[in-house]
């Protein structure tokens, strides 16, 4: 199944068409709720003078892109107030707003501090104030620190504005396709180039502690597994057996790989202990057993399986041995992940011959299609639960897109330039 | 399943071209101590031994059993899924014959015990209070049961569910009449009957919320709608005021409103 899906992305690799300009991630939102919070964040400056990034550009952008949030466009607002005392509630009354963020920054030497508080307009009160401060260099994470703690005043779930997304470009270069392994903020900025190849590369995945990826790469003549890290992008070649080295996944506690490899003749799910460099094969069937993730406990594996006839998702406890299929609706189910609450399973579904992503309560059973969107794979959820990140198809291009666990809320991310697949979203 | 597919047919492919190519080396070589004169250079020699050796029966035999391996694999997998779906569905089964048993139960012994008591009252009241006594975070927000219900009725109308979505809705502004989304309810409403064709209908719960409401940020929206409703109800001065009112804004209500009455006025 993953060698099918190999051949197919390159299929869809070749269909693109070349276009100039850089690959940076933009979003467009497409669908928002119904009733977005209206929230105002007046700019936040340094006693007058702008900050190196506009903070409160930043803020907004996290927070409608949310769908849960109506940023007051600046233009609209009667007063730039910095603290909660200078915060006039009529002005804000007026304009409909719900929410307030008023904060300022000071700069010591080489750092900023920035003092922000959350206002409630309707009931004129403070809901908290709060310190952040870092270097110069890390202004935006500043502003996706404020977003998060209003974020999760609000809505009472913690953000996911810190986090990142890495993801594989295609890109054409004088004919020839160029891969490229990359990380951005989850907001698309400050995008960092990882790995350069002209083979194919695959199947990214984030260590625990965010400072590390496994992958798959090509560049080797046949498919293997590598671990780099993000700081020095160290790489070291973790796999290079005969068949399939594929479909790596990091366990919790960081200490051991689930991957799949074919060198006993037939795609099965092994782990392999960072520490001792030791494989263990977990799964003996003559069906092709593939794409391992963990539970969020690291107990159990949850993967792919066609040894019920079609591809459905299995869960496999470490300790005992013991599989157990979760999934039962539909012919196809694959690419399990599990949010963190460890319930709420989300996948690729076909549902009336099209690919869309799911999701599906592991307790109550309930399955629900996310996407309406054509092609759709690689699902990938935020660590906060409340969003997953997936692969599809505009036009013939391949681009991200995100949708809420609620399906709620949708939005694009389109490059600017080539086909973007296989994302996978930062643990933290 | 591809890869299967394709070795059952390597599988029979082998076969076939075994049995095919040996009848026709077998009669060349019993053509040979016949023609003993006549030296045979277009097949070499040690072609011959080759075929020879391996009688052709046991090759085809070979491919056999590799393709029933086959076939017996699939129909384990085939076996496999219809015994986990079924073990499933019995699963699913039992826990809904307990359940139903439960409330059969429940029913039962409260009828028992005081005629008709309300069998559920205690358990909802219970939940009530109990969400009543935590300590709202952020007021405004609404509180968690009304938008939750507001959410409900919104849902069932995403998913066409119309007539569970009217209900929804209706229930909603009677059962929180100071709610954060009364106007939002009207505003649903008068949207569903326009499209019911009960032009009526939708100009009483747009009128709803365009007089009662008027800060609301459905507002603008309704008044369009309201000035559209009158048009159709063929009243034409209170649906230019109407349209003229909302085109004066700023937002999507108003781009709408000044084509609408570019359009029909």
């Amino acid at each position: 199944m993953r060698k099918f899906a190999a051949i197919l992305s390159l299929c869809l690799f070749t269909l693109m068409l070349p276009l100039s300009g850089v690959a940076e991630l933009t979003i467009e939102i497409t669908q928002g709720v119904d009733n977005p919070s209206r929230i105002a964040i007046p700019p936040i400056t340094q006693a007058g003078r702008s900050l190196p990034e506009d903070v409160s550009k930043i803020i907004s952008a996290d927070l409608e892109r949310s769908g849960l949030f109506s940023p007051t466009p600046r233009r609209d607002m009667l007063s730039f107030p910095a603290t909660a005392k200078e915060v006039y509630y009529r002005d804000w009354r007026i304009l409909g707003t719900e929410y307030l963020v008023v904060g300022k920054a000071v700069n010591q030497s080489g750092r900023y501090k920035i003092t922000f508080s959350l206002m409630e307009i309707h009931g004129e009160r403070k809901v908290f104030t709060k310190v952040v401060e870092g270097p110069t260099t890390q202004i935006r994470d500043l502003a996706h620190y404020i977003s998060d703690q209003v974020y999760q005043a609000v809505t009472g779930i913690p953000g996911a504005f810190s986090t990142r997304v890495a993801y594989v470009t295609a890109i054409p270069v004088n004919g020839k396709m160029t891969f490229q392994l990359m990380v951005a903020d989850v907001d698309g900025a400050r995008e960092r180039l990882l790995l350069d190849s002209k083979q194919p590369i695959m199947s990214p995945a984030w260590s625990p502690d965010a400072k590390e990826l496994v992958y798959v790469s090509f560049e080797t003549g046949r498919p293997a597994i590598f671990r780099q890290k993000l700081a020095t992008a160290a790489r070291e070649q973790l796999t290079n057996f005969r068949g399939l080295n594929g479909a790596p996944s990091w366990s919790p506690n960081g200490k051991t790989l689930a991957l799949v490899l074919s060198k006993d003749g037939n795609p099965e799910i092994y782990t392999y202990e960072l520490s001792t460099r030791k494989f263990t094969r977990r799964t003996t069937h003559f069906a092709i057993d593939t794409e391992p993730n963990w539970t969020p406990d690291g107990k159990a594996l949850i993967f792919t399986s066609d040894r019920g006839g079609t591809p459905q998702i299995y869960k496999l406890a470490i300790a005992t041995g013991r599989v157990e299929r979760l999934t039962f609706r539909g012919s196809y189910n694959a690419r399990p992940r599990l949010a963190s609450d460890g319930r709420t399973l989300v996948m690729v579904h076909r549902d009336n011959g099209s690919f869309h992503i799911a999701s599906q309560d592991l307790v109550t059973g309930d399955l629900r299609v996310l996407t309406q969107t054509y092609l759709d794979e690689s699902p990938t959820v935020a660590p906060n639960g409340a969003m997953l990140l997936y692969a599809t198809k505009k036009g013939n291009k391949g681009v991200l897109a995100a949708v809420s666990l609620d399906a709620g809320v949708k939005f694009l991310l389109p490059a600017r330039r080539g086909d973007v697949r296989e994302p996978a979203w930062s643990p933290k | 399943m591809r890869v299967h597919a394709s070795l059952v047919f390597l599988g029979f492919f082998l076969s076939i071209a075994t049995q095919a190519a040996a009848p026709v080396e077998e009669r060349s070589r019993q053509h040979q101590p016949v023609n003993t004169t006549v030296p045979v250079p277009q097949t070499p020699v040690p072609q011959i031994p080759e075929v020879q050796a391996p009688a052709p029966i046991p090759l085809p035999q070979a491919g056999d059993v590799h393709y029933q391996i086959q076939v017996l694999q699939d129909e384990v997998r085939t076996l496999r899924g219809m015994v986990e779906e079924l073990n499933y569905e019995v699963t699913q089964l039992k826990a809904r014959q307990m359940d139903d048993y439960m409330d059969l139960d429940r029913r039962l012994s409260a009828a028992a015990v005081g005629g008709a008591a309300q069998p559920s009252r205690p358990v909802t009241a219970g939940a009530s209070t109990e969400t009543a006594s935590i300590p709202a975070g952020i007021p405004a927000a609404g509180s968690p049961d009304e938008t939750e219900h507001y959410s409900n009725a919104y849902n069932q109308l995403k998913a066409g569910k119309v007539s569970e979505s009217i209900a929804l809705f209706k229930e909603h502004y009677a059962k929180y009449p100071n709610g954060k989304y009364v106007a939002n309810s009207y505003y649903w409403l008068g949207e569903i009957y326009v499209l019911q064709g009960q032009l009526e209908l939708a100009r009483q719960s747009f009128s709803t919320v365009v007089d009662n409401y008027p800060a609301h940020r459905k507002t603008p929206d309704s008044t369009f709608k309201l000035g559209q409703v009158y048009h159709l109800l063929g009243d034409k001065a209170k649906a230019k005021a109407l349209l003229e009112k909302a085109a004066s804004g700023n937002d999507n209500a108003a781009r709408l409103a000044q084509s609408y009455l570019k359009e029909n006025f």
